[in-house]
């Protein structure tokens, strides 16, 4: 009975010390509280900016599933957001606030629509945040998009590119890379330019997609775009995201040999396939990956050179600042904060949002989240802004909010490193793009 | 007769007054808070609807997703393509879920214990792989993994279950709570109650008094489907989208069982006590430990195993034979 009595004991202490430790947060900022735009949402406006103007903190939200298996996306995000906060912050803050500093407040999606929505709302109506910046998955970022319109509060949408995001009216968030549409229409651009340089190279091609939205988005794409093309589909097969073995799959790709193998793959299943690939010694002509699995920091150290010859139509890789030499040094400066780690598409998608934000927080001038908002839509960074590391421009449509210059660029894996090779403006000089890919395979090398 | 009256008016009173109190505090919580609220209750009602089939019945299921999958699915469809108030697609949702319960039932009420429960896994993958899959049936549009949107009305409305002011959330789950409290409480003193103890503690004893189990387990899951499906229905609107990775995951029905077990299973207050522990926990170590990976659900999970460990049978026993001991003390004492 003691023993129980104790159990109860720690039990309840720890769920107090969890609830004292909520209680101090509403104590801090309980005063900011934001309420629905529809009710209350100007007062709560005027409250928060009132306050912050004239140096002081703004606080902006961010979202992601830093538990389960997408935590090491969210991580890359975080760290490239985290960079770009600390950059303004050192270069003296928002000017036009007075120099006011931001601090970033961080929720946990659990890559789930109930604790997405549930943290946004904690994010806006108990911490008073100005903006939020997230989430990943595109399903958990459309209900967080839900929230932010029902707030009135931006939202700068990172690292998820489900095309429903931007379609039909979206007043109050913005995408800065590429979308799906994007990078179907990128691969479809690959395999005819293709045929054109080498008429009926790419005649057959396989879809090979995780059974989720994402992967159900591109697939749909992508046998829109083939179909135009008169490109057969040999095989198209569809498998769990927690997938633990693809030798069926595989087998059927050795037994119909598509020209090219169009994927979209999370990390898990991307590093099975191509070890699953390599273990049998296939490798298609091309081999077209979503900027997913094989844009993961531990991609290489899994499957080391198996990767080699494979493309991947990214938001973008490191090789793009090799190209903006002025730009150079946030790479250098992001490895040297992180052990070492590569710049990845997903850490520059953070980058970006936090700069889009910092950039309508020094535009609005104060950090009422209509403001903001306002002067978020109006953006336009320039390509050659000091801090756009995508190779194209920023503005946003004004009504879905999308980026429309945004481009896909597109790398292939050469020596356990992904080189940029399209569009043609960003790729370094002495890189060149190998068709078909197999060449650089150490499959194809060893025989 | 008097003593009865007595009692009916002191729970009715008691009742009263805990509306009020809810009425009352909503008023001072903001939104964020009113959300936790909300989920804890509509995992007490979830789990509660769960109760009948895997506590009275003692048919464990993990499969319970499936029916609040169904009830999202049907309003939302209902409402999103035919124009039909959410209202009326979560009645229909309900019967839907009901029906589809007792299929279910039919064949896998001949399995026992660990045999159903590994059939209600199974089911709830298989129901998931098909929604992930399907994209329309005839015209009706499911739109496969991509899931459904529920496009969003500005401000307060009824009729379409959507507000912006999150109270009236917490008035809609609290009904459904109160309702399902009460067909459980009414479930547990009648004779189908007692019926449904004897199944679940010993079927072949039961059916040897002439009690018809197969009979009495299929009206348990239908009850235990409608209820769930209901629930579904107001999860959807309450999230405003369906994605069927979230509305039929295993971890989903997973959660119905812990929670109610946490609580105590078979009792009716049980589930209601364990989503007070279970989402308090999970809500607060989210909103603390959000960015350091995994510390969160860490500390879910260590208390979950300090709960399973020493409270097998649930918090609820405990607190009432704690409860218990300090009335009798009491009596003794002013004796």
């Amino acid at each position: 009975m003691k023993k129980r009595f104790l159990a109860v004991m720690m039990a309840a202490a720890m769920v107090f010390s969890l609830a004292a430790c909520g209680g101090d947060d509403a104590g801090d900022s309980g005063k900011k509280e934001t309420k629905p735009a529809e009710t209350k949402g100007t007062e709560a406006a005027t409250n928060s900016g009132s306050e912050e103007s004239g140096g002081g903190t703004i606080k902006l939200g961010v979202l992601f599933p830093y538990t389960g298996s997408a935590a090491a996306v969210a991580e890359d995000a975080q760290k490239g957001i985290e960079f770009a906060i600390d950059e303004i912050n050192s270069r003296g803050g928002i000017a036009s606030m007075g120099g006011a500093k931001i601090e970033l407040i961080y929720g946990d999606t659990q890559s789930n629509e109930e604790a997405a929505a549930s943290e946004a709302e904690r994010l806006i109506s108990h911490e008073g945040v100005s903006a939020l910046l997230g989430c990943y998955q595109s399903t958990v970022t459309l209900s967080v998009q839900n929230i932010c319109e029902k707030y009135h509060v931006p939202l700068a949408i990172t690292c998820s590119t489900g095309d429903a995001l931007t379609e039909g009216a979206h007043p109050y968030s913005v995408t800065i890379h590429e979308q799906n549409m994007d990078t179907t229409k990128s691969h479809a651009q690959f395999i005819s330019d293709m045929n054109a340089k080498e008429a009926g190279a790419i005649k057959t091609a396989a879809i090979l997609r995780q059974n989720d939205d994402w992967g159900q988005a591109l697939g749909d794409g992508w046998k829109e775009e083939l179909a135009a093309l008169d490109v057969e589909i040999v095989v198209d097969e569809v498998f769990a995201m927690d997938v633990t073995d693809l030798t069926t799959v595989v087998t059927k790709l050795v037994d119909k040999k598509p020209d090219v193998v169009l994927n979209a793959c999370y990390f898990q299943s991307m590093s099975l396939l191509t070890q699953t690939m390599a273990g049998v010694g296939y490798e298609p002509k091309a081999m077209l990956c979503s900027s997913s699995g094989e844009t993961d920091n531990d991609f290489i150290p899994t499957v080391g050179n198996n990767a080699d010859g494979f493309f991947t139509v990214s938001g973008w890789g490191e090789d793009v600042l090799a190209s903006m030499p002025d730009k150079e040094w946030i790479g250098e400066e992001y490895k040297e904060r992180n052990n070492g780690e590569h710049y990845t598409a997903e850490s520059a998608a953070g980058w970006a949002a936090a700069m889009v934000i910092c950039e309508s927080l020094e535009a609005a001038g104060k950090d009422e989240p209509e403001a903001i908002n306002t002067a978020m839509r109006a953006l336009e960074i320039p390509e050659d802004s000091w801090w756009n590391i995508y190779p194209y421009p920023i503005s946003f449509n004004q009504e879905t909010g999308k980026n429309e210059n945004a481009i896909p660029v597109m790398g292939q894996f050469q020596d356990t490193k992904i080189k940029l090779i399209y569009p043609e403006s960003i790729a370094v000089e002495g890189t060149e793009l190998v068709f078909p890919g197999y060449e650089l395979s150490p499959v194809y090398k060893n025989n | 007769m008097k003593k009865l009256n007595r009692k009916t008016l002191v729970k009715t009173a008691i009742f009263a007054a805990l509306a009020a109190a809810l009425v009352i505090v909503s008023q001072f919580l903001n939104n964020y808070y009113l959300q936790i609220v909300i989920y804890i209750f509509m995992f007490a009602y979830f789990a509660s609807a769960w109760n009948i089939l895997s506590g009275f019945a003692g048919q464990f299921s993990l499969g319970h997703a499936i029916f609040i999958g169904i009830g999202a699915y049907t309003s939302t469809i209902l409402y999103t393509q035919f124009g039909v108030s959410p209202w009326i697609g979560m009645l229909a949702g309900g019967v839907l879920a009901a029906a589809l319960g007792i299929l279910i039932g039919l064949p896998c009420f001949k399995l026992q214990s660990t045999y159903f429960t590994l059939v209600t896994i199974a089911l709830a993958n298989i129901m998931l792989l098909v929604v992930q899959s399907v994209r329309n049936i005839g015209s009706i549009q499911i739109n496969a993994a991509r899931g459904i949107m529920i496009p969003s009305v500005e401000g307060n409305h009824f009729t379409v279950m959507q507000f912006v002011d999150k109270k009236y959330y917490l008035y809609i789950i609290c009904g459904l709570l109160a309702v399902c409290l009460a067909i459980c409480q009414w479930i547990k003193t009648s004779k189908m109650g007692y019926q449904l103890a004897a199944v679940a503690n010993n079927q072949e004893a039961a059916e040897s008094l002439c009690v018809n189990s197969r009979r009495l387990k299929l009206k348990a899951m239908a009850i235990s489907a409608f209820m769930c499906a209901v629930g579904g229905s107001f999860y959807a609107q309450l999230i405003m989208v369906c994605n069927p990775a979230r509305l039929f995951a295993e971890a989903l029905s997973d959660k119905l069982a812990i929670v109610a077990m946490l609580g105590g299973k078979g009792l009716v207050f049980g589930p209601l006590s364990g989503a007070l522990i279970v989402e308090s926990i999970s809500q607060f170590a989210t909103a603390k430990f959000a960015n350091i990976q995994g510390l969160n659900l860490a500390i879910y999970g260590i208390m979950l195993i300090v709960c399973i460990r020493f409270f097998p049978d649930g918090i609820l026993p405990i607190i009432q034979r704690q409860v218990g001991k300090l009335f009798r003390r009491k009596k003794e004492g002013s004796r």
